[in-house]
């Protein structure tokens, strides 16, 4: 049976040997290869609190009576405290996204993230500016080394009389991805 | 064509190779952490009268009646997924030989009852069905009117409650 590849194994004498003795090896070599990748290092992420919680209610009314809530509603609001370790002095890049598996949120409001300060022995690079946070993985910020007091500070827009007073409830998911 | 086999062979190798190569280019060590955000929306239903004290004067003679007019503001705020409505009531009885109406500019997610309402010391509606709004500087209209009895210079203070409720 030849496959539509054409790569079926066929019986074809002595020059057929040295050829599969020759994949052998190649084969080989992608082995040690993969196993040069499963050891790079693996970075520790930690984030606290696990949670942030924020009411809306009539102090938030710009004017009071006649006027809607505030736009954004929050800003600059410190929500989370990161430490990345175990870098191995390597390079990384902290990714954030909106767990999709996360309770209902409503219709246009928006959490944008960005970050502030960090010491430690690493570098960071960026992430001074607001991003709204998505179901996509982007990159909040990079950086080498190990990292602390990396403050995560939130802004929340687009809450108005029409989003209908209710719990929402959304989970940020933080990544810390080490380049090798 | 051995050869050919061959060197499909050493392709194919070399091709997954390269496909390694590339991947454990892409292939990153990882952690993750998650945290909540928690976001609770309360209900708000807020109104705001423009001036504290409308003064009406009644001295228009009018059909045998003495009638006077006065306009002032109103601003409203509800968030809520229920219906509201807003009710108006006085304070306190009129002097005997008076009366007082209001009417109200309904906010555009609302409706006014489309002319004017006499007001007692019993809850009445002077806007229904509201939704979700805020709206400010929507006017009222007092008017009111007077007996010949009512004796000239008399002033009678009243005050008028509007309250956002449920619309049943």
């Amino acid at each position: 049976m030849i496959s539509s590849s054409g790569l079926a194994p066929q019986e074809d004498g002595a020059g057929g040997w040295a050829a599969r003795a020759r994949t052998r090896r190649a084969f080989r070599r992608i082995a040690s290869l993969l196993f040069f990748v499963t050891v790079s290092h693996a970075a520790n992420l930690s984030v606290v609190p696990l949670s942030w919680n924020r009411s809306i209610g009539l102090s938030d009314l710009q004017f009071g009576a006649g006027t809607d809530f505030r736009s954004p509603v929050a800003s600059d609001v410190v929500i989370a405290e990161m430490e990345i370790s175990e870098t191995g002095g390597a390079n990384w890049s902290l990714r954030i996204s909106r767990d999709s598996n996360a309770a209902p949120w409503p219709n246009g409001v928006i959490v944008e993230i960005k970050r502030s300060g960090g010491s430690g022995a690493g570098v960071i690079n960026g992430g001074d500016g607001y991003q709204t946070l998505t179901d996509s993985a982007q990159e909040l910020f990079s950086g080498t080394g190990d990292c602390n007091n990396v403050q995560i500070l939130l802004r929340l827009d687009g809450v108005n009389v029409h989003t209908p007073p209710d719990f929402y409830s959304l989970q940020i998911r933080y990544e810390v991805l080490v380049t090798p | 064509m051995k050869k050919s086999i061959c060197t499909r062979h050493s392709r194919a190798v070399m091709g997954a190779a390269a496909l390694f190569v590339s991947a454990g280019g892409s292939v990153h060590a990882s952690d993750t952490a998650s945290q909540n955000v928690n976001l609770t929306v309360t209900e708000v239903n807020e109104i705001s009268l423009g001036g504290a004290t409308v003064p009406l004067t009644v001295g228009t003679l009018s059909a045998g009646t003495l009638t006077g007019t006065i306009g002032s503001t109103y601003s409203i705020t509800t968030n809520s997924a229920t219906s509201k409505k807003i009710t108006a009531q006085l304070g306190g009885a009129l002097t005997s030989g008076l009366t007082l109406s209001t009417s109200l500019q309904a906010p555009s997610t609302g409706v006014s009852p489309g002319s004017p309402v006499a007001l007692s010391t019993t809850a009445v509606d002077v806007v229904n069905s509201i939704e979700p709004v805020s709206a400010a500087g929507l006017t009222i209209t007092y008017t009111s009117t007077a007996t010949v009895a009512v004796a000239a210079g008399v002033q009678a203070p009243v005050a008028v409650t509007y309250t956002i409720v449920n619309d049943s």
